[in-house]
């Protein structure tokens, strides 16, 4: 019943006093689980007719003379229920369906009761508020040097030790408490119903804790030593519950906290070395179907065992070959994916590339029956196909996906809806936004930053391969090695490098393997734990046998799609002026030098003669990637207020942003070091919250110092890197701050904040959702 | 003692070149496309062998912005400065025969040998009709071939020409001009292609071995 319904149903009821009391599970103020049962009661007189009023806004709201605790806004219902019986108290239970999200949200409710005298008049009972909690809440993860003290995490090394931290200001009902603290393999809500039983993974069993008043550190510990088996199989990451037992009966009560119950996500995985072989031993076969046709394809040997399989495709770059991808083929082979890599037309163009990648998918997908005896037949996976291209090959996928974009191209075997990534390993850039251009689809770009042949110099935009990924629309990740050149991501002679600290083929292919199985798993399979690959910090977080050369430096970005939920507080792309954000938030700061534009550096060099944008390679002037740079040489600070839906903050996970330095700026220079800084949240009644990002591992890194592309001190293009803060770190330790209520997000520079000095790009501040 | 610790003092200089040299080793420029001429026509190129083909079922020609079909040409093998040859993913020079362009079929690097397409109409006779003494070989500025179209084709000859580039003698080609080939399709005559790029280019193990796969009939 709508909101003018509703008052129209109750325009005729005179005003009356309160004679009626609503109580749920017998309180005025219930939380409840999804799934689980609620108790209602409602008193009055006996046989007088009732209706329950639930609305999400508490009010008050005057009726006709009463205070009612109801907003009766548009989303107001109205229930009628049955009359009051005999005893005076009208019982029922509303069971809350499973799948209700709606964490945090009260819902608040006001019975109305006829009058026993006057039928016609109403008593409205005291209101009372239901609020869903979430069962599942964050308990695993790794301790921190300093606030927020601890990182919730979802994905650990085999190996690794295992923490479990719970915080006292969010948790007050375990102060005092010992509890056991399990790790239980994974299971759903469901099958928690069927069986409750609470039974230890680690080798030490279940560990007894006390928890204390104070800060989460002094309720911080380890539950495992490394015992945890990552498995053996195709998965990547063993999944595993947190429980704390805090009635210690051994069985999961309503009252025990539990990291993982979910159908989907599990409180934590153990997840195996991804550098490492798969599972299956490997076939590889190599044939032409005519011209341009010559495919080189990888495949497990047991594939008739198995069901269809995700087909990825590699399209290489111009003077490489199809037979130079087997580092590649026989990883992904090895966890259960088919790997085609062809012979590519790149010698015409990127167009002619782009033609060659549609031609060999389709022509594979017609010719499964003839491809080694016909194996393949009845186990591809035709709606989950991840083009990979190099070099022209790189752009020539992104132009591939455009023209079925533009349906230019329509093929038969497949569509644009079976392409569910495209990932460009050093692409050209010859084609601009109309032709080179992934739009919505996901899209990464992998770059060597020695790379000696499509180098990133802002002489050519054809040498620059942030291009296509700053095109693409929605989510988009890229990956950064400094000191891999161009051969480097293929497996024939020659590294095609220049600059300090060369890599080489085998840092690089196992920083590849190590990171293109969970980047394709991910978005093939929505593997969570590989997510955790994609985006958290090198230095913190990274595959269990990745090179430990110290030359190895790796940048990451990572922005999330908009259908997995978030609000862009700032991503540049609306509201030119540097001082209204894209949301239409005000933007204040005293950091020096503010500009916002294109992430194009305007000449042809990366020499620091004034250009604003100098080192910046995301786009050409006509694209619309823009960003924000600016300077600080003191204490210095900037401000996003924050508007609209992002107010809300409670209803996302995570704080996230990509930053970088300038390159060879006398303050990037003065530093050469990863940059540290402050990011501060503040809420409506002025709470604020700080974290420092060095706190999660890293920072921002320098730019790989290479000399050329202009004069001065070494370094090369700027290299964004993600850092994402969970929301819920700034709460910690009961910091004040009403994440309902966000107010703003500051960035505090400078030597008390972090780096003494430095200048900085800043893109993509978003809330996101987990 | 001191005898020591002058051990030490050139232990620890030994050490220190022993990183240094390293480290040197790790940032030299490696293999990557020395810079272009400024003018890559000035660079001669010779002929080396002269295959005329044939196609049953005509192909495509992509290394022209019109893409003409084609079912009959030259298949070259010409001599070059390595260097010019070296495989890149930015715009190479393009390679013009006359008034058309030419498909590289092998990089030529590092052999200087490169096996190149050319095609040309077919004459009464059904053979390719492309007088080669007629037609200068030359390499002209950087560019994507699939961009290039007649007007371009046209100015790059223009250009040569009036820098003196030259087309060779029909006698001296005479004595390079092998039979005609006929293939069922472009298909084959690629995989044809893998015994002249093995032949004069043998560095090019890959792409020979690629373009010889087993080729699926159906």
């Amino acid at each position: 019943m709508s909101c003018v319904a509703a008052l129209a149903m109750l325009a005729g009821l005179a005003p009356t006093g309160r004679a009626s009391d609503l109580a749920i599970d017998g309180v005025t103020a219930a939380t409840a689980f999804p799934g689980d049962t609620t108790h209602w009661t409602i008193t009055g007189t006996p046989g007088a007719p009732v209706f329950l009023m639930l609305d999400t806004d508490p009010g008050p709201t005057s009726l006709f003379g009463n205070l009612l605790d109801l907003g009766f806004s548009p989303a107001l219902l109205v229930l009628a229920l049955p009359p009051v019986p005999g005893g005076g108290e009208l019982a029922f239970d509303i069971a809350l369906p499973p799948e209700l999200d709606a964490f945090g949200v009260p819902l608040y409710a006001v019975a109305a009761v006829a009058d026993a005298v006057s039928p016609h008049d109403y008593d409205y009972s005291n209101g009372a508020s239901l609020t869903l909690r979430r069962r599942s809440v964050q308990l695993a993860g790794e301790p921190l040097p300093s606030y927020p003290h601890f990182m919730f995490v979802r994905a650990f090394n085999e190996g690794e030790t295992l923490h479990v931290a719970v915080d006292p200001s969010q948790h007050p009902e375990v102060v005092g408490v010992t509890a056991d603290i399990y790790v239980v393999p994974s299971k759903t809500p469901a099958e928690w119903a069927l069986d409750d039983t609470l039974t230890d993974a680690t080798a030490g069993g279940a560990e007894a804790f006390t928890f204390v008043a104070g800060s989460i550190t002094a309720n911080t510990i380890q539950v495992d030593g490394g015992s945890l088996s990552g498995g053996v199989g195709p998965e990547i990451g063993v999944p595993f519950d947190v429980v704390i037992d805090l009635d210690r009966d051994g069985h999961l009560g309503p009252d025990d906290l539990i990291d993982g119950y979910d159908d989907v996500e599990a409180g934590l995985y153990i997840v195996h070395d991804l550098t490492q072989p798969g599972p299956y031993a490997v076939t590889e076969t190599l044939y032409s179907g005519g011209s341009f046709l010559g495919q080189n394809t990888f495949y497990p040997s047991n594939i008739a065992e198995l069901g269809e399989l995700p087909l990825i495709v590699v399209s290489h770059g111009n003077g490489h070959n199809y037979q130079w991808y087997d580092h590649i083929g026989d990883h992904m082979a090895s966890y259960g994916y088919i790997v085609m890599s062809h012979q590519n037309n790149t010698v015409p163009g990127v167009e002619a590339a782009s033609l060659t990648t549609l031609s060999n998918t389709e022509w594979f997908l017609g010719n499964l029956d003839i491809i080694d005896g016909g194996v393949l037949q009845g186990h591809v996976d035709t709606h989950h196909i991840v083009w990979i291209g190099h070099s022209r090959g790189g752009e020539g996928v992104a132009i591939a996906y455009d023209r079925l974009y533009d349906g230019v191209e329509v093929p038969v075997n497949y569509s644009i809806d079976d392409i569910t990534l495209v990932s460009s390993i050093a692409p050209t850039g010859f084609d601009g936004p109309n032709l080179t251009n992934t739009h919505d689809e996901k899209t990464h770009v992998w770059v060597g930053a020695a790379d000696n042949d499509v180098n990133g110099c802002t002489s050519s935009n054809v040498t620059q391969s942030y291009h296509v990924s700053d095109r693409a629309t929605n989510q988009r990740g890229t990956i950064c090695l400094y000191g891999a050149g161009h051969g480097d991501f293929h497996n024939s002679t020659g590294s095609v490098a220049s600059g300090p600290c060369l890599i080489g083929k085998a840092n690089t292919h196992a920083i590849m393997r190590g990171y293109l199985l969970p980047l394709v798993a991910h978005h093939v399979y929505g593997n969570l734990p590989a997510e955790d690959f994609l985006w958290r910090q090198w230095e913190s977080f990274k595959p269990i046998r990745a090179p430990t050369d110290p030359c190895v430096v790796v940048n990451l970005t990572y922005r999330q799609g908009v259908e997995e939920g978030k609000f862009a507080i700032d991503d540049f792309q609306a509201n030119p002026d540097w001082f209204v954000s894209s949301s239409g938030g005000a933007v204040t700061g005293t950091v020096s030098d503010l500009f916002e534009d294109v992430l194009d550096d305007t000449d042809s060099n990366f020499t620091a003669d004034g250009d604003s944008m100098n080192g910046m390679t995301f786009g050409r002037p006509v694209d619309e990637t823009r960003g924000l740079v600016f300077e600080y040489t003191s204490d210095s600070e900037l401000t996003f207020e924050v508007t609209g839906q992002g107010t809300d903050a409670a209803q996302f996970a995570f704080l996230s942003f990509r930053a970088c330095q300038s390159t060879r700026d006398p303050l990037t220079t003065a530093v050469l070091d990863d940059q540290q800084f402050t990011v501060e949240l503040r809420d409506g009644a002025g709470h604020t919250s700080d974290i420092p990002i060095g706190v999660f591992g890293g920072g921002v890194e320098e730019p790989y110092q290479r000399t050329g592309c202009g004069t001065g001190a070494p370094g090369w293009n700027n290299e964004f890197e993600t850092i994402r803060i969970r929301l819920e770190d700034f709460t910690r330790d009961g910091s004040g701050v009403d994440l309902t209520d966000l107010a703003a997000v500051t960035f505090r520079f400078g030597p008390s904040w972090g780096t003494a000095q430095g200048r900085l790009g800043l893109d993509d501040l978003e809330l996101i959702s987990e | 003692m001191f005898a020591t610790r002058k051990t030490f003092a050139v232990l620890a200089v030994v050490l220190a070149l022993a990183a240094g040299t390293t480290a040197v080793m790790r940032s030299v420029r490696d293999d990557g496309p020395p810079p272009l001429p400024a003018d890559p026509s000035a660079l001669p190129v010779t002929v080396v062998g002269v295959w005329p083909f044939t196609l049953d079922e005509p192909a495509t020609y992509w290394c022209r912005a019109e893409r003409p079909q084609y079912d009959a040409g030259l298949i070259l093998v010409l001599s070059a400065d390595p260097e010019l040859l070296h495989p890149r993913q930015a715009a190479e020079p393009v390679l013009y025969v006359g008034a058309q362009t030419a498909e590289k079929l092998n990089t030529g690097y590092p052999s200087g040998q490169l096996v190149a397409l050319v095609p040309a109409p077919r004459g009464s006779d059904g053979q390719p009709v492309l007088d080669l003494s007629q037609a200068p070989i030359f390499f002209g500025q950087p560019d994507l071939p699939e961009r290039v179209d007649a007007a371009r084709v046209s100015a790059e000859l223009a250009e040569a020409l009036s820098k003196g580039v030259g087309a060779e003698s029909s006698s001296a080609l005479a004595t390079r001009e092998h039979e005609l080939v006929n293939f069922p399709d472009d298909g084959d005559l690629r995989a044809w292609s893998a015994d002249l790029i093995e032949r004069f280019s043998p560095q090019e193990v890959d792409l020979v071995s690629g373009l010889r796969a087993p080729r699926l009939r159906r």
